[in-house]
């Protein structure tokens, strides 16, 4: 049977005093591509900034492996294994390609001593960044950063890699790549939670997939199940594509 | 305008602006370091130095220890200092952005002004050693070992900031952080650990370069408050966040100022470094080595 890798139950997050998520659920198992989806402000980003502990939530509980990850600092929650890749890639612009991979093994000791072997892996995935190692980041492409961006979150070797908008602003051809390497990842063994507009490609690649909009989780589902389902088709399909 | 009598005095001059300028160097670094990181303007910089200038005083004095050693003890002290002063007074501030924190670093040079004046009385002080009136003699230029050692250490200092900011891992953290502490903090760069390590190594400096002027010239409590002005000109002529930029805008706000004060009249010294402020911030914002040419 499945393993849970990652679930979430029953959680409610706030900014101040604006609820953001409302009693939301949802898990991700173990090798699986899971998707939330849906439109700007459905709390996608949120759900993500609160696994990976900057925003943890006022009630319910995030299991990881088992464990609670609620009210752990963010540094901790990379040391468990997970790995937020945020949006807008957020790469440190000034510093060097290698200096941004680097700084992807800082977290723990352990991340420090398998640094080279982690490059290397990186290296072998994505062989464009070996030639630009002594290139400032913020002189890459779009896509080239958003591949560093995954570089740099696979430096502390997941098990989880949280992907924000991985297609946001990047020329088709590119998205189509982005699509690709995530499959590629989770053929190496990653677990993938997947956030994402870009809703057709997504859920023709993912496992699993929630919906959610404005908060509350409205729909769930295998890929093929919400793409062949009038409700889903009328909401989303219509509106992005 | 005076016109320029020997060769000699003016070689002299130019030698003993840019060593005074080390000092002004030293203090800018890590003003530029703690500014760079964390926005904060630390105007209290300079109570800091003054603070080791006393604490070179005090040993020398009190147990006649060489004032070349505190350089070495007064390090752990002053790493010490800064990593307090950020997790006591600043952590919870510095969320709340520029101005706050502009006041916090105010109020924190008063209450430490307030505090030597009272503990060491508000007379000028001064530390004499057997090797403070020698010099180096090259034909008619002397050069006063004091202020050579001074310029010594501002360089290896520079240099090991540089290096530690370039080769290690937490120096490379820093340099992240100080872009962007989100995108850090995402890594597991602990915000509060990089912003304590880099007020720790600012401080530090201060203490470095306190205990040069403590072997350089008389003192008093409020003797710091100029160098917090001059070493923030240094800054602004150097490049916010750029170390090497800080140190040499520090010489040469040294240099000019002696130039100035040599070729024009020494009431103008200062007026001559506020001068150079304004014309680097109206000509060349991000300073002469700043970041902007590498922006993207």
């Amino acid at each position: 049977m499945e393993k849970k890798l990652l679930s979430v139950e029953n959680v409610n997050v706030f900014y101040g005093d604006a609820q953001a998520i409302w009693d939301v659920s949802f898990h991700v198992n173990q090798g699986a591509i899971v998707a939330l989806i849906g439109a700007n402000g459905a709390g996608k980003s949120t759900a993500l900034n609160m696994i990976s502990g900057f925003n943890p939530p006022a009630t319910g509980r995030i299991l990881y492996e088992g464990k609670s990850l609620n009210n752990l600092p963010p540094e901790e929650i990379v040391n468990r294994g997970i790995s937020h890749v945020p949006e807008g890639r957020r790469l440190f612009k000034r510093l060097t390609v290698l200096e941004n991979l680097e700084l992807g093994a800082f977290n723990s000791t352990d991340s420090r001593k398998r640094m080279k072997q982690s490059l290397e892996e990186v290296f072998r995935l994505f062989p464009k960044l070996e030639d630009r190692i002594n290139q400032p980041a913020g002189t890459l492409s779009g896509g080239e950063q958003q591949i560093l961006a995954i570089g740099r979150a696979m430096m502390s070797q997941p098990k989880l890699l949280m992907l924000d908008e991985p297609s946001l602003g990047l020329a088709p051809q590119i998205v189509e790549l982005m699509f690709d390497i995530i499959t590629q990842l989770r053929e190496k063994g990653i677990t993938i939670l997947l956030v994402e507009q870009n809703v057709y490609q997504t859920l023709r690649i993912s496992d699993y997939a929630y919906v959610l909009q404005t908060g509350h989780l409205k729909m769930e589902g295998r890929g093929e199940e919400l793409l062949a389902d009038p409700d889903f088709q009328k909401t989303f399909l219509g509106m992005v594509y | 305008m005076v016109t320029i009598s020997s060769l000699d005095v003016f070689i002299q001059v130019i030698i003993n602006g840019t060593l005074y300028g080390c000092i002004y160097g030293l203090a800018a670094i890590g003003l530029s370091l703690i500014f760079g990181s964390m926005q904060i303007i630390f105007i209290a910089q300079g109570a800091m130095m003054v603070l080791a200038s006393y604490f070179t005083y005090w040993f020398f004095t009190l147990t006649s220890i060489d004032p070349l050693l505190c350089f070495i003890l007064l390090l752990p002290v002053f790493y010490a200092l800064g990593a307090i002063i950020y997790r006591v007074c600043f952590k919870r501030v510095a969320r709340a952005g520029k101005n706050p924190t502009l006041l916090l670093a105010f109020g924190i040079m008063v209450l430490f002004e307030r505090a030597m004046a009272l503990l060491w009385s508000p007379d000028t002080r001064s530390v004499t050693t057997d090797y403070t009136t020698m010099s180096l003699s090259l034909g008619n230029i002397n050069i006063s070992y004091i202020r050579l050692l001074v310029f010594v250490i501002g360089i290896a200092a520079t240099i090991i900031v540089f290096l530690f900011l370039k080769k290690t891992m937490w120096g490379k953290a820093v340099r992240g952080s100080s872009e962007d502490p989100h995108a850090a903090a995402l890594l597991g760069i602990s915000p509060v650990k990089v912003a304590t390590l880099t007020f720790a190594i600012g401080i530090s400096l201060a203490g470095v370069a306190g205990v040069a002027v403590a072997m350089s010239y008389p003192f008093d409590p409020y003797f710091g408050f100029i160098f917090s002005l001059k070493a923030l000109v240094a800054v602004a002529i150097g490049g916010m966040g750029s170390v090497g930029g800080a140190f040499i805008g520090g010489v040469l706000l040294g240099l000019f100022e002696s130039l100035g004060s040599y070729l024009i009249s020494s009431g103008w010294a200062d007026a001559i470094s506020y001068a150079i402020f304004l014309i680097v911030l109206i000509f060349f914002p991000e300073g002469l080595f700043g970041r902007s040419a590498k922006k993207v």
